[in-house]
């Protein structure tokens, strides 16, 4: 089984490349796929396999299969069909149609997926195949994507079957949950009861129902006829649509006796059965004429398996292969007609049975079948439903009568549509020669033909066959109650369904005949047409709703969307603080005397802040909050936190001035000074909620802290002294990885912002400038070869010799800190920032071309090569089975050095350094060299 | 454990007049505000972590300490200051870049929402095009005017211009009686 589904699987992947090469004659090799597999099914015919592979044991979602007596029929009418179907592809297309090899590959995938969905035993595998052939009905019946029709009848299937799907899957939550199993064969062997339950089968019916289009779900299947009529043939008459009534025929031994069952299952299927035969007796379109009988044949097989006894069941199994027969061929038919002469309306056909008289022959016997007529399988169907429903025992009599009742008028109608379909389309009709659409057609090929032909005689041979057709389905039959003595046969003799079904064939013609009589008497309002229309109007509802919704919330205003961000910010927490327990406050004034001074600059620099409508002055006042909680960090025991904070700070302060020096001196608050009184009042409660909520959490704090083992874990299991250190590359080493990943998003972020297109390059060296921008004489000898190109007035030789001078010691200082880190304060971090100050330096000494002279790498690659070396390390360790990102330690002894150890979380650190430089290069280039370049200059 | 009173004053002080500044629509005055909040937030978590104490730093004590600060708020909070940094750097390019588009770095209200806000009829929506009914939104046959290649072709090209009737009959639910054989 599972080769099967491999096999279709693959012919999917194949099938494109198929159709490029052998054009519409690669559906014949396609064909091949489904009609082997149907081999191997009639080969395991009456037999139970099963498969078992286990996938997401957590979940009880594996791969169960298991191909019982039910599955075996199923498999015959999808392979089959499937096969067929596939065969009449390659007459009914052109070669040049477009899209042609993705509809195949679909088509194909289809077939696979609806074999695993008849073959599924595992509830939540079935559902996964079940939504499957929804998306891939989705995809076949909007295969004409350029058409506003198809998209719109596309889209409609997919969202009602996917709702009712969604529905099923909680169902079988439900169920499996409940019955501690998520076999269908256990849970239907278990059947347990109870009110869960009741609510588990209602959802799986409203799954079940929406997908084989029952009233008032139904009315997907006429809009899907928009499809290419293969697609309508396979999905909508043999397959999909059967998905359904497999669903209910599989469940029904378990819980046709449920309370909710008989009441959903036969009200609704005799409703789709009048509704949708009133409905098919109206419309003039060949096709539509056929949807509606579908709809209203599926609401009869629903019945017949819904009802839940031996003999219903047998009936409805029948229909389901008669329908599978008559209606594939005569849906194929209409493709037939509509190729031929470009029309499907009968009202412009007329002397089609003349012309085409092979065609009408097949349409005739399928249409017999439709009908009930003796010899074919749709009268044997037919007589062992009215025998059921007649001679019920699982039903109460009223329940009983009342369906049988149903059952016979809509099967009135059925004989009417029947007849209506060969007569308008085949007939005469009076007229005395051919409508000009007949006169224009051409002859169907022989191969065209023949799949239709070859599914109808079907139904006469299995007719004529009645006993061996029995066989097949007995075994299914027998897993339900009531009398198990009824069996299939062309002959009964003369009894009450033999009356019922001339009856029907009789009242059937007449109703025919007098359709034009009785149509006008009623108004032109179809009966069913307001389901599409309130299909609409949920549609058009919940647009209007999230219209509402987005307006309302989405006001567009930032300041706005923060105040209510902060707002819930300052009043959710006081909430909780109001009403949950707290524990006593205990206050300390102070660690040192020395964080109360400084604690009182950042104050007055942050409040000063909220006045300075200067741009520089108020950069500078936030580098003193910074530089001062660099000093808190400092005398609170965190050497660390502190060089990064400084560090950061500096170079922060250059990026703000390298920008600022574009923009006008004072900030643009026009408006702000309206909301100034809310705005205080929020900040004032944000303030106070954030130190009253602190104040109680650190008191809450009572367990012993985690940091306590983690300076013994590092030095032990990280081989590092500085606690910080490890921390960072080696046991939180992803945050630092995600950090770093930020960090280059921003870099390449800010590139992108600024150099618009063509972000990607090399810093200019000095090489690079043209002659005519060197200032300085070429001879001379120059500090710094960039400040050669900087204008002699602005030219700052001091700063040009410090830096010469300065520029080494701190690229030193910066390997150190990177090498130091482990035990001592710094690290990858620090030593980054401080190289990428001694760019700065460089940059702010020799100009833009100094930059290029100080480091000739593109800042992209050191960023690459930086990721490269942090991901690499998570990935080697990884590769030698060790958890991602854990660290070893090498030792090894090099001739001069001597024994050397060496933690791989350096390499780490070395990634991490890498693209600390590389932020600050692309910085440099992208708000340094490239805003001083002519280019934004210009147009400033 | 004790709340540092301090401390938690002056993180209370910089959340204040971060969030004064945050609520601004100048691009440099947000930044700054989110600076000094975020500078606020670091604080607040190296005190949450508790009190002052050595280096963290095994072997190094300093005077006047027998335990540790603790290394994990440290961590966080150095993660978070380089982070800070590199976010600087992408508002300030974004300001720039609005400030060259726009002359001043300010953040106007959102266009989009506006948009919603002021549409008149379902068709504005963006899931129609100009093929839908302009006061309504609902389908038209101009819908279909497509070739099998995707371009636009006359309503009267069209092949199948029955599709679309029937589809339109399925639809309003109307059928028109149209005696049988008649041609249209």
């Amino acid at each position: 089984m599972l080769a099967i589904l491999i096999a279709h699987a693959l012919a999917a992947l194949a099938a494109p490349a198929c159709i490029r090469v052998l054009g519409r004659n690669g559906f014949l090799p396609l064909a091949l796929v489904p009609a082997a597999s149907l081999g191997w099914v009639i080969a395991h015919w009456g037999r139970t396999e099963e498969v078992q592979i286990e996938w997401v044991p957590g979940l009880s979602m594996n791969l169960d299969l298991r191909f019982d007596d039910l599955a075996a029929i199923m498999c015959l009418l999808v392979l089959g069909v499937g096969a067929l179907v596939l065969v009449y592809c390659a007459r009914y297309f052109t070669s040049d149609e477009p899209r042609l090899g993705v509809f195949a590959a679909q088509m194909v995938a289809f077939a696979g997926a609806m074999f695993g969905l008849v073959t599924a035993d595992n509830m939540l595998l079935l559902y996964i195949f079940w939504e499957a052939t929804t998306v891939l009905s989705f995809l076949l019946v909007g295969h004409n994507s350029e058409r506003a029709t198809s998209r719109r009848a596309a889209l409609q299937a997919l969202l009602v079957t996917t709702a009712g799907g969604l529905a099923m899957l909680v169902g079988i939550i439900i169920l499996g949950e409940v019955s501690g199993s998520y076999l269908l064969s256990d849970v239907i062997a278990a059947a347990p009861r109870g009110w869960l339950i009741d609510i588990a089968v209602v959802l799986l019916l409203i799954g079940a129902l929406s997908k084989s289009a029952i009233v008032p779900m139904h009315f997907w299947l006429p809009g899907a006829m928009a499809a290419p009529t293969p697609v309508s043939a396979y999905l909508h008459a043999a397959a999909m649509v059967k998905a359904g009534v497999y669903l209910v025929a599989r469940l029904a031994p378990g819980f046709a006796d449920t309370p909710p069952w008989h009441p959903t299952v036969l009200v609704l299927g005799i409703a789709s059965m009048l509704l949708a035969g009133w409905r098919a007796l109206q419309v003039y379109d060949l096709k539509l004429l056929l949807a509606f009988g579908t709809v209203s044949q599926l609401g009869f097989i629903i019945v017949l398996v819904g009802t839940g006894s031996h003999d219903a069941a047998l009936a409805g199994t029948t229909m389901m292969l008669a329908h599978a027969l008559f209606k594939g061929s005569l849906f194929m038919v209409v493709g037939i007609i509509d190729h031929a002469t470009g029309t499907r309306d009968i009202r412009k056909l007329a002397h089609l049975g003349n012309r085409a008289p092979m065609l009408a022959a097949i349409a005739t016997l399928a249409a017999l079948s439709m009908a009930g007529f003796i010899p074919l399988l749709g009268f044997v169907g037919k007589e062992a439903a009215l025998e059921a429903l007649a001679y019920d025992d699982v039903l109460g009599r009223g329940a009983a009568i009342a369906t049988l009742v149903g059952v016979v008028l809509g099967s009135v109608l059925t004989v009417a549509y029947s007849i209506r379909f060969v007569w308008d389309a085949f007939a005469s009709k009076g007229r005395a020669e051919a409508s000009p659409a007949v006169q224009r057609m051409h002859a169907p090929g022989p191969l065209l033909l023949s799949v239709p032909a070859l599914l109808a005689l079907g139904g006469l041979a299995a007719g004529i066959a009645a006993q061996w057709v029995d066989s097949l389905l007995q075994p299914y039959a027998h897993t339900l109650p009531g009398s198990q003595s009824y069996h299939l046969a062309l002959w009964h003799g003369v009894g009450l369904p033999l009356a019922l079904t001339v009856l029907v064939l009789i009242t059937g013609a007449l109703l025919y005949l007098g359709l034009d009589a009785i149509t006008r008497l009623r108004p032109q309002h179809a009966l069913l047409g307001n389901a599409d229309r309130a299909y609409d109007a949920a549609l058009a509802g919940m647009d209007r709703l999230s219209g509402a919704l987005t307006r309302f919330t989405q006001r567009g205003s930032l300041p706005l969307t923060q105040a209510t961000i902060l707002i819930t910010l300052a009043v959710v927490p006081s909430i909780v603080l109001a009403v949950g327990t707290r524990t006593g406050v205990e206050l300390r004034l102070w660690d040192s005397p020395m964080q109360l001074a400084v604690g009182a600059i950042i104050v007055a620099a942050a409040l000063a802040m909220t006045v300075m409508r200067n741009r520089l002055a108020s950069v500078l006042l936030v580098g003193v909050t910074g530089y001062g909680c660099g000093v808190v960090f400092a005398v609170h025991g965190a050497p660390d936190l502190a060089l990064t904070q400084f560090l950061v700070e500096t170079l922060t302060l250059v990026v703000f001035v390298l920008v600022l020096r574009k923009l006008p001196a004072e900030v643009d608050d026009r408006g702000a000074d309206r909301i100034k009184l809310p705005r205080a009042v929020l900040a004032v409660a944000v303030g106070a909620m954030v130190t009253i909520v602190g104040t109680f959490a650190v008191n809450a704090r009572s367990a012993a802290p985690i940091s306590l083992a983690l300076p013994e874990a590092a030095y032990e299991l990280g081989n590092g002294k500085n606690v910080v250190n490890v921390l960072l590359v080696d046991i939180r080493a992803w945050d630092t990885l995600g950090e770093v990943s930020v960090l280059l998003v921003a870099a390449t972020g800010v590139a992108s912002l600024v150099f618009r297109h063509r972000r990607f390059g090399r810093v200019p060296r000095a090489a690079d400038a043209r002659t005519e921008e060197l200032v300085a004489p070429e001879e001379e000898v120059t500090w710094l070869r960039g400040g050669d190109f900087i204008p002699t007035r602005q030219r700052m030789l001091v700063l040009e010799v410090v830096t010469r001078l300065l520029f080494p010691t701190m690229m030193v200082l910066s390997v150190y800190f990177f090498f130091a880190g482990h035990n001592a304060p710094g690290g990858g971090f620090a030593g980054g920032l401080t190289a990428g100050l001694a760019l700065v330096l460089r940059y702010l000494a020799g100009g833009r071309y100094e930059l290029g002279e100080a480091l000739p790498v593109e800042a992209g690659h050191i960023l690459g090569a930086g990721l490269i070396f942090s991901a690499g390390t998570a990935i080697v360790s990884m590769l030698l089975g060790a958890p991602v990102l854990s660290s070893a330690t090498l030792e090894v002894t090099l001739p001069l050095l001597g024994d050397i150890k060496l933690v791989t979380a350096l390499f780490f650190d070395l990634g991490v350094y890498l693209i600390v430089v590389g932020l600050v290069l692309d910085v440099l280039r992208s708000l340094g060299v490239r805003l001083d370049s002519p280019q934004e200059a210009s147009n400033a | 454990m004790t709340a540092n009173v301090v401390l938690l004053a002056v993180i209370g002080g910089l959340v204040s007049c971060g969030v004064y500044l945050i609520l601004e629509r100048s691009i440099t005055r947000m930044l700054l505000g989110l600076i000094l909040f975020g500078n606020g937030v670091n604080l607040l978590i190296l005190t949450m972590a508790g009190g002052d104490g050595s280096p963290a730093i095994v072997g190094r004590t300093s005077a006047g300490h027998d335990t540790m600060a603790d290394p994990l708020a440290q961590a966080m909070v150095l993660t978070a200051i380089v982070i800070t940094m590199g976010l600087s750097a992408f508002v300030l390019a974004l300001g720039y870049r609005s400030f060259r588009l726009t002359t001043q770095d300010r953040v106007e209200d959102d266009p989009e929402d506006v948009k919603v806000a002021s549409r008149r009829s379902p068709a504005d929506a963006p899931d129609h095009d100009r093929t839908d009914d302009p006061a309504t939104g609902d389908p038209t046959p101009f819908g279909d005017a497509f070739d099998a290649h995707g371009n636009p072709i006359p309503l009267e090209e069209l092949v199948n211009l029955e599709d679309i009737e029937c589809y339109d009959e399925l639809h309003t639910g109307e059928i028109r009686r149209v005696e049988a054989g008649e041609e249209r």
